[in-house]
C-alpha cells in the first residue's frame, strides 16, 4: 500500500516558507506539507519520520542546510532533497551535489520551476 | 676652479696625514672643522691620492640606489649621479646647468615642497612628491632635502635625495584592492542573505497572486510587475556579485584568437546593423594564454559591446594581438608562484573610433557602479579588471575624446595558480 507522500520545507524565512507551504497545500498532489524555521527544527521532523522530498535553505539558525541534508541521507538515503540558496556558488552546488542533493536553485526562484520539481519527484 | 682644486688637495692631505689610509672603511668628517695644520706630503703621492678618493667617492656617488641632484640657490642643477638622470629618462648632461623647477609636478604639494627646499637651514626626509620624467609623465618619489653650507658655514647651495616609489605606491595600492575586494566579499555574502531571501518571498508570493487572477484582470497585470521588478533588482544583485566575489577560473591554455572570433560571430549582425568594421590584425608568434575560457568570452563580449555603444554612428573597431615580455612585481610573482622576473604574455588592444572617453571619467572607468549610459548598470569594466585580475592578466586603457578608446589587456602566457 502506497505510504503518504510527505515534504518539508525548511527555510527561515518565514515569506517564502508560507508561499511555498500554500503552493503545496493547495497542491491537486496527495502530501501531507510541514514546515520547519531552522536546521535543528528540522531534524527533529526528520527523525520522528521520514520525507519524501526535503526543500531547505542553506543559511539558517543552527545546523545549516548543508549539514541537514548529510543527516537526511545517512537516515533515509531514499529522502530527495532540494537545495535553494541566497548565496549561490560553483563550489557550495558541487557541495551539495556532492552529498546527494538532487537540485541546487538559486533564490529568487520561479515557483512554477519548483513546483514542477517537486511533483515530479512525488509522482 | 684652481683655487678650488687647491683647497681639496689641501683638505685630503690633512684628512690623510689625520687617518691614515681613506680608502679604509673609516668614517670621514667631511663636514667636521678642520685644523690648520701644516703636514709634509709629497706633491706626487698627494695627486695619487686625491684621484683614489675622488674615484671612490665619484663611483659611490654614481651608483648609489637613489637619485642625487645639487642645486645652487638660483635652483640651478649643479651636480645629477647617473641614478637620478636614469630615473627621470636623461642623459646627465641634459640635466647640469638645467632648472629643478622642471622637475619638481605641477600638483600643490610638489610645489610647496620646491619652495620649502631654499628655505635656509631647511631639511626634510623622504617625502613624497612628483618629479615630471622627459617625456612629461611623473614619477612619485621620495624626496629628501638637506643644505650645504660652505667654508663660512654661510647656506650655499641644496642636496636633492629621492627614491622611485612609483612601485611601492603601486604595490601599495593593490594590496589595499585586494582588502578593499576581499571584504567586498565577505559583505556580498551579507547582501545576498538579507537582499535576495526576502526577494524569494516576494516573488513566490507574487506568483501565487498572478496565478489566482485572470489574464485579463488588472490585477495580473499589476502582480506580474512586481515579479519583474523582483528579477530586475535579482539581476543587478547578479551582475554585482560576479564583480565582487567572481568564480574561480578555471585555467587551461587557449588561443584568444579563437575566443576574439567567437565573441565576433555573435556580434557581427549587431555590427553589420550599426555600420561598424571589423578589423583584426593578428601578430604571427601569438603564444597561448593560460585563462578561463568562459571569463574572458565575457570580458572581450563586454568590452566589443562598449566599443559599439561607443560608435552610434558607425566606425572601426580594431583588434590586434602580440608577444610581449612583460616585467611582473614581486608580490605578482608570489601570488602566482613563478620564478622568473619577465614573463611572456598576450597583448590584446581593442581600439575603437568612437567618441572616447574625457579624463575625468577616464580615471573612473573600471568603478563599479559607474556609468554614462542611460541604461548601464555600470559593473561591465569592473567586472572585466576583476576578472582579468583573477585570471593573472592585467588592463589599461587610453581615450582621446572624439578619437576613439584603445583597451589594453595582457593575459598571462604562462602556467600560474
Amino acid at each position: 500500500m502506497d505510504h503518504q507522500k510527505r515534504l518539508l520545507i525548511v527555510d527561515d524565512e518565514e515569506t517564502l516558507t508560507f508561499s511555498l507551504y500554500q503552493t503545496f497545500i493547495n497542491a491537486p498532489i496527495e502530501c501531507e506539507v510541514i514546515t520547519a524555521s531552522s536546521g535543528d527544527d528540522a531534524l527533529s521532523r526528520v527523525e520522528e519520520k521520514p520525507f519524501d522530498v526535503v526543500i531547505t535553505d542553506i543559511a539558517m539558525p543552527g545546523i545549516n542546510g548543508l549539514d541537514l541534508l548529510s543527516l537526511i541521507k545517512a537516515k533515509n538515503p531514499q529522502t530527495r532533497v532540494i537545495i535553494i540558496t541566497a548565496y549561490g556558488s560553483d563550489e557550495r552546488e558541487e557541495q551539495a551535489m556532492k552529498r546527494g542533493a538532487e537540485f541546487y536553485i538559486e533564490k529568487p526562484f520561479d515557483l512554477r520551476e519548483i513546483r514542477d520539481l517537486v511533483f515530479k519527484m512525488l509522482g | 676652479m684652481n683655487s678650488k682644486i687647491e683647497k681639496q688637495k689641501q683638505i685630503f692631505s690633512l684628512l690623510n696625514h689625520k687617518f691614515g689610509n681613506l680608502l679604509d672603511d673609516q668614517e670621514l668628517p667631511l663636514n667636521g672643522p678642520l685644523e690648520e695644520e701644516s703636514v709634509a706630503v709629497q706633491p706626487a703621492d698627494q695627486d695619487r691620492l686625491i684621484n683614489k678618493v675622488y674615484n671612490f667617492y665619484k663611483s659611490i656617488i654614481q651608483n648609489i640606489n637613489g637619485g642625487l641632484i645639487t642645486l645652487d640657490l638660483d635652483g640651478e642643477i649643479t651636480f645629477v649621479n647617473r641614478t637620478a638622470a636614469g630615473m627621470l629618462g636623461y642623459q646627465v648632461e641634459e640635466l647640469h646647468g638645467a632648472s629643478v623647477d622642471n622637475l619638481f609636478g605641477d600638483d600643490p604639494d610638489s610645489r610647496k615642497c620646491l619652495r620649502a627646499v631654499f628655505l635656509p637651514g631647511k631639511r626634510f626626509d623622504d617625502r613624497e612628491v612628483t618629479f615630471r620624467q622627459k617625456d612629461g609623465k611623473t614619477k612619485i618619489v621620495g624626496l629628501s632635502a638637506s643644505p650645504i653650507h660652505d667654508e663660512n658655514n654661510k647656506f650655499d647651495g641644496i642636496v636633492l635625495l629621492f627614491r622611485d616609489l612609483t612601485e611601492i605606491r603601486h604595490l601599495k595600492m593593490q594590496i589595499e584592492r585586494m582588502e578593499r575586494l576581499a571584504l567586498l566579499g565577505e559583505l556580498s555574502a551579507g547582501i545576498a542573505h538579507e537582499i535576495r531571501n526576502p526577494l524569494a518571498g516576494i516573488k513566490a508570493s507574487a506568483q501565487i497572486l498572478e496565478e489566482s487572477f485572470g489574464v485579463d484582470d488588472f490585477r495580473y497585470q499589476i502582480v506580474g510587475r512586481i515579479v519583474r521588478e523582483v528579477d530586475k533588482a535579482n539581476l543587478l544583485l547578479k551582475e554585482f556579485f560576479k564583480f565582487a566575489r567572481p568564480t574561480k577560473p578555471k585555467l587551461k591554455f587557449h588561443d584568444i584568437e579563437m575566443i576574439i572570433d567567437g565573441m565576433y560571430l555573435l556580434l557581427a549582425p549587431k555590427m553589420q546593423k550599426r555600420n561598424i568594421q571589423f578589423l583584426t590584425e593578428f601578430g604571427d608568434d601569438v603564444p597561448q594564454a593560460y585563462v578561463d575560457e568562459g571569463q574572458l568570452e565575457q570580458v572581450f563580449l563586454n568590452l566589443f559591446l562598449n566599443a559599439i555603444d561607443a560608435m552610434p554612428a558607425g566606425g572601426n573597431l580594431k583588434i590586434s594581438t602580440c608577444k610581449k615580455r612583460l616585467r611582473i612585481l614581486d608580490n605578482e610573482k608570489d601570488r602566482m608562484e613563478v620564478e622568473s622576473d619577465e614573463l611572456n604574455y598576450v597583448i590584446v588592444e581593442i581600439s575603437d573610433s568612437g567618441q572616447g572617453i574625457g579624463p575625468d571619467n577616464l580615471k573612473k572607468i573600471f568603478n563599479p557602479f559607474f556609468t554614462t549610459k542611460v541604461e548601464g548598470l555600470g559593473l561591465g569594466l569592473s567586472i572585466c579588471s576583476r576578472l582579468i585580475e583573477e585570471n593573472s592578466g592585467k588592463i589599461d586603457v587610453a581615450s582621446q575624446p572624439d578619437k576613439g578608446t584603445t583597451f589594453v589587456v595582457a593575459l598571462p602566457s604562462f602556467v600560474h595558480n
